[in-house]
């Protein structure tokens, strides 16, 4: 292998100025450069698949359609060796108290304002500076500290940045190294390299520093559509704490109360993964509706803990690295061990007119974001003066910095050593009054020039952290470890609303999936078939009967029911097509399997592994179908025999989904809502098919034959009656047949089960709407008597019976979302009546 | 001077609210110039507890919930007020504008740090457009702090139109500006946008304004209103009061209830309603002095 050095005077990580390599890589590199580029290949493979195991690589439809890549690990791990760490480490931790300390004074005797050091100006325009906040009292403690820090062409350590609200990306931490190791077993066995998951075991205590270990604790983070859900998916299901979204909480007199459907439980701690500005609206903190209402006021009287504290933001204020020094002087009276980049205030006129000489050298900032640096050398001219218009206006709002380089570090791209800019995130928690720190960490990489940094999600790749100790490293496994330390509590009962609510559309969304796929199976084996050519006619009529079924199924009306169904009917390619390829059609396969995966992001922490390997391979059912090249919008013979092969695989793979959540899950609450999800939709489906075939095809034994293999029945048929088709005895299988689990008595029975044993209602009780609809089905079906029915002259009652059930599927839905779902219910922000006034205010008559 | 301030507010919605979770700033806080004597805070459906606490600025806040499906809500807040008569009329004339902005630099008082919270733009108050040569126009009439003030609140009297039915929640500082038009509360905004602009710390005031009936006709019952106003900031001398609305330097007839950046941080009634969908305000204030026989809370409903 050969190496692809940059010519660069940045510091390089892993060899000196001789290009020797560092004692602490050279057991990775001279491994890795033994390695033939296929073992490597293999190796980084192994890495992807993993990663999309465990799902934080998911490379998730939503994921794809908002640009974002799925997440990188570098197989090349990034190696610290033990004293270049401790120099680290100690830096960090009094970087830590000095934050801590800094965040106590601001929030409540702001010593540091009043004695000159830091002037108002400068924390009073930081948006995170929370004024409300001021004086609860709260902020003696900040749990948690983390920082971005990089190496200066001397081989010197600085921060880049503080980040203080949330410890963002210490689930990929945790997974890089979960997985690394595990691909490079024998290489991480022997290089002593120091454990992370120590951590993590640490954590639980500092959460649950001011609360008993009994209470409650919940993840708050932005929900499914953010870049960082699958991380805190991750970590709830690794720390066993319920992850939560804003709508989930809710505050009732001094506490936060979780909102599941057992009602509403009480919340202890919040370890939260949101921003202080979307923390609570009545805050003022930003012109935000979304939040927890009155969350604040629950911290101030004592009713929850926050981690960390609510108005953290104010010490990630870059312009403190202006007057670091000084700061640590006053408040901690300890020399600076760690410096940030030099950094200037423009609020202070001097040091303005100092970079007004030196723009185009410098890098800028606006304070109230985070890791943006604004390179003047890369801007356009028009951008340059808006840049500096927007200081002249509010110069309070802006810092310059100096540049300063990164150290590059090698990476292996495609088998290949390349070097790249290393930016290191470091995370440290609390420990009596002091610091511990993750020993290692977040290696991120990219090659932006002029030093001006990407975000986070936006980095190129990432490398696990190698600290190597000094002594030999006992080898732990980590979950025993980390369920030994405390006694723990089961949590049980904590449904979440919105949680249920999604488990109940992942099992809607999933049949819906099984019955349209085994419908368009159907057709296309009708299509491919030419065994009918005999009796033309009836043939003909056949497969109208199950195109009529496929829109039904799919919901896509018109389709092949609607008005112009005659000029469709005849050549149904294209609607086929569509359905099986088109996501943007509502109802299409893929566009269902799009909401699947939705559905199944919301949930993904209380989905085993293997139903999330499921899940992967529908998203990549979803990847094929869209991408299926089918130009000419025609089902000639190859395309019908792919389309069955896929239509074939994915039924397949919804079969293993169905059946690893009966097999793999335990049976509580959120099973049940995914169960009833499944049983009413597939009510609604075999509803559907029964109503079109028995009404208008009842006399055609091709559509009669096509009906039993869709519903799965044909076998059983044939096995049990050895008979002809007879109408009266389908009608019983795929209706009355309480053992037969395709058909509608079946549902309803399983229906009526489940809604019982549902949370509230553990006696029997026929009162309410969602159990009486299902008793009501299953007397229907019950009573119904197949040879009556198709008697000539029973059209009418025949209509009937279907007209009946087809509404059950939506009143038993619509009973158990009014029950168990309205908790999602969302605010109105309230206007004060200071505004809106029929009366003249305050107007004293004008002379 | 007794004066008794009666606000009363009344949501209706057209659904019924499951849960609600409001904050009121409506007790009038003590400063040199009055007392609060008594107050008694009163909302109906009744939550379980009325919190209060003392924000940043030294305001009372309160905090419920009201846990019960309804819809109607009133909360009312009766309140005994002592004021005094302002000490001196003259404004301080040798409070310079350079040179007050110049010695704020060093001023790390209590009042100091407010004021330069004050200098900021806030939620409500951002730079207006076009404002630039009144600026001009105001420093040259006069540069000391208490005398630009005094000519800026003379100013927006005379150029602004009181327009209650300008004003909805919505209405920005800006779009007020351009139309020269709007109620105490914008006219307090714009106010505020020109002082900070001109480099003097001002602060949003909210309170209430005894008004008098003509000669010779009863006082209509709610006739009055929640009132607000501006007040800068002079190094030497303190905070200044002054009330574009009435061009007038509040007195005895003023109640302050509270201050801060802007409307956003002293906001009487603010909250959070689940359900609900369309809202109803009326509000209805009565200040009336008293002479000894204090009126009772009535039922809030």
């Amino acid at each position: 292998m050969t190496m692809v050095n940059r010519v660069t005077s940045d510091f390089n990580e892993s060899t000196d100025a001789n290009g020797n390599w560092h004692e602490a890589w050279s057991p990775v590199l001279s491994a890795l450069s033994h390695f033939s580029p296929e073992q490597i290949t293999h190796c980084q493979q192994d890495l992807q698949r993993r990663y999309r195991e465990n799902g934080l690589a998911f490379g998730a439809t939503i994921r794809r359609k908002a640009g974002i890549r799925p997440w990188q690990l570098d197989l090349m791990p990034q190696m610290m060796a033990a004293a270049d760490w401790k120099t680290l480490e100690s830096g960090l931790i009094q970087r830590a108290r000095l934050k801590a300390a800094l965040l106590k004074d601001l929030y409540g005797e702001q010593k540091v304002l009043t004695s000159g050091i830091v002037p108002a100006k400068a924390v009073f325009a930081h948006a995170g500076f929370v004024e409300a906040a001021v004086g609860v009292p709260v902020f003696d403690s900040m749990p948690l500290y983390n920082a971005d820090v990089s190496r200066s062409p001397s081989g010197a350590w600085y921060v880049a940045d503080d980040i203080c609200q949330a410890p963002d990306g210490i689930g990929y931490a945790l997974e890089n190294r979960l997985i690394l190791s595990g691909v490079l077993p024998g290489l991480y066995r022997h290089s002593r390299v120091r454990r992370v998951a120590e951590y993590f075991k640490h954590m639980r205590g500092v959460l649950f520093n001011r609360v008993d270990s009994n209470a409650r604790c919940v993840i708050l983070g932005y929900g499914a559509s953010h870049h960082y859900h699958y991380e805190q998916a991750y970590l709830s299901k690794y720390l066993g704490y319920t992850l939560v979204q804003i709508n989930d909480l809710t505050v009732r007199g001094k506490h936060v109360w979780l909102k599941t459907v057992d009602g509403l439980q009480q919340v202890d701690v919040i370890f939260r993964f949101i921003d202080d500005a979307d923390t609570d609206p009545l805050a003022g903190n930003g012109n935000n509706t979304q939040g927890v209402a009155g969350l604040l006021h629950s911290v101030r009287e004592g009713g929850v803990v926050v981690v960390n504290p609510f108005g953290v933001a104010a010490v990630e204020n870059p312009a403190f690295n202006a007057w670091l020094p000084e700061l640590c002087e006053f408040l901690l009276n300890e020399k600076i061990e760690l410096l940030g980049t030099p950094t200037y205030w423009l609020g202070d006129a001097q040091h303005k007119q100092l970079v007004d000489k030196r723009f185009a050298n410098l890098l800028f900032r606006d304070i109230n974001t985070r890791s943006a640096l604004l390179d003047p050398s890369l801007m356009s001219d028009k951008e340059l003066r808006e840049l500096q218009t927007s200081i002249e206006i509010r110069p309070e709002r802006y810092i310059a910095q100096e540049r300063i380089g990164r150290s590059s570090a090698p990476t292996l791209i495609n088998a290949q050593i390349e070097s790249r800019q290393l930016t290191m995130r470091v995370y440290l928690m609390k420990k009596g009054n002091s610091y511990r720190v993750m020993p290692g960490g977040l290696g991120l990489l990219d090659d932006q020039t002029g030093e001006a940094r990407r975000k986070l999600r936006d980095m190129e790749s990432s490398k696990d952290v190698w600290v190597v100790s000094d002594r030999s490293v006992p080898y732990e496994t980590l979950l025993q470890k980390n369920t030994n330390t405390l006694p723990f509590r089961i949590v049980d009962g904590e449904l979440p609303s919105s949680v249920a609510e999604s488990l109940f559309w992942l099992g809607r969304y999933a049949e819906r999936i099984e019955g349209s796929a085994r419908v368009l199976l159907g057709v296309c084996l009708h299509l491919r078939s030419d065994e009918r050519f005999e009796d033309e006619a009836s043939s003909k009529a056949s497969l109208n009967a199950l195109l009529e079924s496929t829109t039904l199924v799919t919901g896509t009306r018109p389709g092949f029911v609607g008005e112009s169904r005659v000029k469709i009917i005849d050549k149904p390619d294209k609607e086929l097509i569509r359905l099986l390829s088109d996501s943007e059609m509502a109802g299409s396969i893929p566009n269902t399997l799009e909401s699947l995966s939705y559905s199944a992001a919301r949930v993904r922490d209380r989905l085993s592994r293997d139903m999330l390997r499921v899940i992967n391979s529908l998203e990549d059912y979803h990847t094929d179908l869209e991408n299926w090249d089918l130009q000419n919008m025609v089902l000639d013979g190859v395309t019908l025999n792919s389309a069955i092969e896929k239509l074939n695989a994915l039924v397949f793979s919804i079969a293993a989904l169905s059946g690893l959540a009966r097999e793999n899950m335990t049976q509580g609450d959120g099973w049940r809502f995914l169960q009833l999800g499944k049983r009413i939709e597939r009510t609604s489906q075999t509803n559907a098919m029964l109503s079109n075939v028995f009404t208008d095809y009842q006399d055609n034994n091709f559509a009669l034959e096509d009906l039993l293999s869709v519903l799965c029945s044909d076998m059983t048929y044939r096995s049990r009656y050895r008979t002809l088709i007879e109408p009266a005895l389908v009608l019983s299988l795929l209706v009355a047949d309480e053992t037969n689990p395709r058909s509608l008595g079946y549902q309803l029975k399983k229906l009526e089960s489940q809604i019982q044993l549902l949370p509230g209602r553990r006696k029997r009780d026929y009162q309410e709407p969602a159990i009486r609809a299902a008793v009501e089905g299953l007397a229907r079906i019950r009573l119904l008597d197949p040879i009556d029915m198709l008697r000539e002259g029973s059209e009418v009652k025949l209509k009937q019976f279907f007209s009946a059930m087809g509404n059950l599927p939506d009143d038993i839905a619509n009973a158990i979302s009014a029950q168990y779902f309205t908790h999602t219910e969302l605010p109105n922000i309230l206007y004060s009546g200071f505004d809106i006034v029929d009366e003249p205010t305050g107007q004293a008559p004008k002379k | 001077m007794k004066l008794q301030i009666r606000h009363k507010t009344r949501y209706e919605y057209a659904g019924r609210v499951s849960h609600s979770v409001n904050q009121l700033c409506v007790i009038p806080r003590n400063t040199p110039f009055q007392q609060c004597l008594n107050n008694t805070l009163r909302v109906s459906p009744t939550p379980e507890k009325i919190y209060t606490w003392k924000d940043s600025f030294g305001n009372s806040q309160a905090h419920f919930g009201i846990e019960e499906s309804h819809d109607q809500c009133v909360v009312e807040s009766v309140s005994l007020v002592e004021t005094l008569a302002l000490e001196a009329v003259v404004l301080p004339a040798e409070d310079n504008l350079s040179q007050s902005l110049q010695s704020l630099k060093s001023d790390l008082s209590e009042d100091g740090l407010l004021a330069h919270k004050c200098l900021l733009p806030s939620q409500h108050v951002n730079q207006l457009h076009g404002t630039a040569e009144l600026v001009k126009r105001l420093k040259k009439q006069s540069d000391s702090v208490a005398g630009f003030s005094n000519s800026l609140m003379t100013w927006i009297f005379n150029e602004f139109d009181y327009d209650p039915n300008f004003s909805t929640v919505v209405t920005t500082t800006q779009k007020a500006w351009d139309a020269k038009r709007g109620v105490c509360q914008d006219f307090a905004h714009v106010a505020l946008a020109i002082l900070r602009e001109a480099g003097i710390p001002a602060r949003y005031v909210s309170g209430y304004l005894e008004t008098l009936p003509p000669p010779g006709q009863k006082k209509l019952q709610g006739s009055d209103a929640s009132h607000a106003w501006f007040s800068v900031y002079c190094p030497k001398h303190g905070w200044i009061d002054f009330d574009p609305t009435n061009n007038k330097r509040p007195d005895q007839q003023y109640v302050t209830t509270a201050w801060g950046r802007d409307y956003a941080d002293v906001a009487p009634l603010k909250g959070v309603v689940y359900g609900g969908g369309s809202q109803i305000v009326s509000v209805s204030v009565d200040v009336s002095r008293v002479d000894g026989a204090i009126y009772m809370v009535s039922e809030a409903k």
